[in-house]
């Protein structure tokens, strides 16, 4: 009996570990790409900074509205990009990092554009049910790299309703419904 | 000189006051001064010495719990003006690129139907 319970009291001790284990992390060798970068953009936000930001957003501004709204239930919102004055100054395992951390069951893909031009886009959000609970966007072209997370519960509605300064697109929505058709759809 | 005038003339015409007006005029200025009302900072000028030093320390105490107070509701402003506008670049960052998905989409769509009309018209 006491064997159960010690094991049922391991089992939730280690819970919290297990549900962070789902977490991405932005790996430090994004960090120093800064260094080669002409501009570099660095947020992280946390769920206490971003309810501290919230808390700031007008109540007037239609957009802010939304955007407190969207981010009340967020976890985390960072993004890493970075634009460059020549190629090559990243490398596919910087970007490979964050993608091999997308390949559990949790994750899909939903858009997977890429271009002649070098221009190559990937959309990734983790499903529970019918609920988003993190969105990945990642953006390469030959002289910029932008990776962009957003952790939390997150509708497809929410997403495209900051259409307005925000300029949100609905393509979250569109994409959703046709999970998966467009995966692959140029590779 | 007319009526007027001469009325006039016996309406402004010197008079000395009573005997007594300089004690009256003085016993008044007590009387307003007695009745006019203590003000707080008089009746603390009024506080013994003692009282005043042993209450001090707690002045300052005050003062300085009031300080910290306003320098953090300061910073916390900084810091979460801050946050707004992080939060903000990040999603028009995220808007951004998720647009420019949708525009690479659009163009590989625009691109595809022409293709599949050409196929259909050779099967035809």
């Amino acid at each position: 009996m006491k064997a159960i319970i010690l094991s049922c009291g391991l089992l939730l001790g280690s819970l919290p570990a297990l549900i962070r284990a789902d977490d991405i992390k932005l790996p430090a060798s994004l960090d120093h790409l800064a260094e080669h970068a002409t501009e570099s953009v660095d947020v992280t936000l946390d769920q206490s900074m971003l309810q501290l930001a919230s808390k700031f957003l007008s109540n007037d501004d239609p957009d802010q509205v939304k955007a407190k709204k969207l981010v009340g239930k967020l976890k985390g919102i960072y993004v890493r990009s970075f634009e460059f004055d020549k190629e090559g100054q990243y490398s596919k395992a910087d970007v490979e990092a964050i993608r091999s951390q997308l390949k559990s069951p949790q994750w899909s893909r939903i858009v997977g554009v890429k271009s002649i031009k070098g221009e190559n886009s990937e959309v990734y959000v983790q499903k529970n049910a019918d609920q988003f609970l993190g969105l990945v966007v990642i953006a390469t072209e030959p002289k910029e790299l932008t990776i962009v997370h957003i952790d939390g519960p997150i509708s497809p509605d929410e997403l495209s309703e900051l259409s307005g300064q925000m300029g949100i697109p609905k393509i979250m929505k569109d994409k959703a419904k046709s999970k998966d058709s467009k995966q692959n759809e140029e590779e | 000189m007319t009526p007027f005038e001469q009325e006039l003339k016996r309406a402004l015409a010197r008079q000395q006051p009573s005997a007594d007006f300089t004690e009256r005029l003085f016993a008044r200025i007590e009387e307003e001064q007695a009745a006019a009302p203590v003000r707080w900072w008089q009746r603390i000028a009024q506080w013994p010495a003692q009282t005043i030093w042993a209450l001090a320390p707690v002045c300052v105490l005050i003062l300085l719990t009031s300080g910290t107070m306003l320098y953090t509701q300061h910073r916390r402003a900084v810091q979460g003006e801050h946050a707004k506008q992080q939060l903000l670049l990040a999603l028009r960052i995220t808007s951004n690129k998720l647009q420019a998905t949708q525009r690479q989409v659009n163009e590989v769509e625009s691109e595809r139907q022409p293709n599949q009309k050409d196929n259909i018209r050779r099967l035809l």
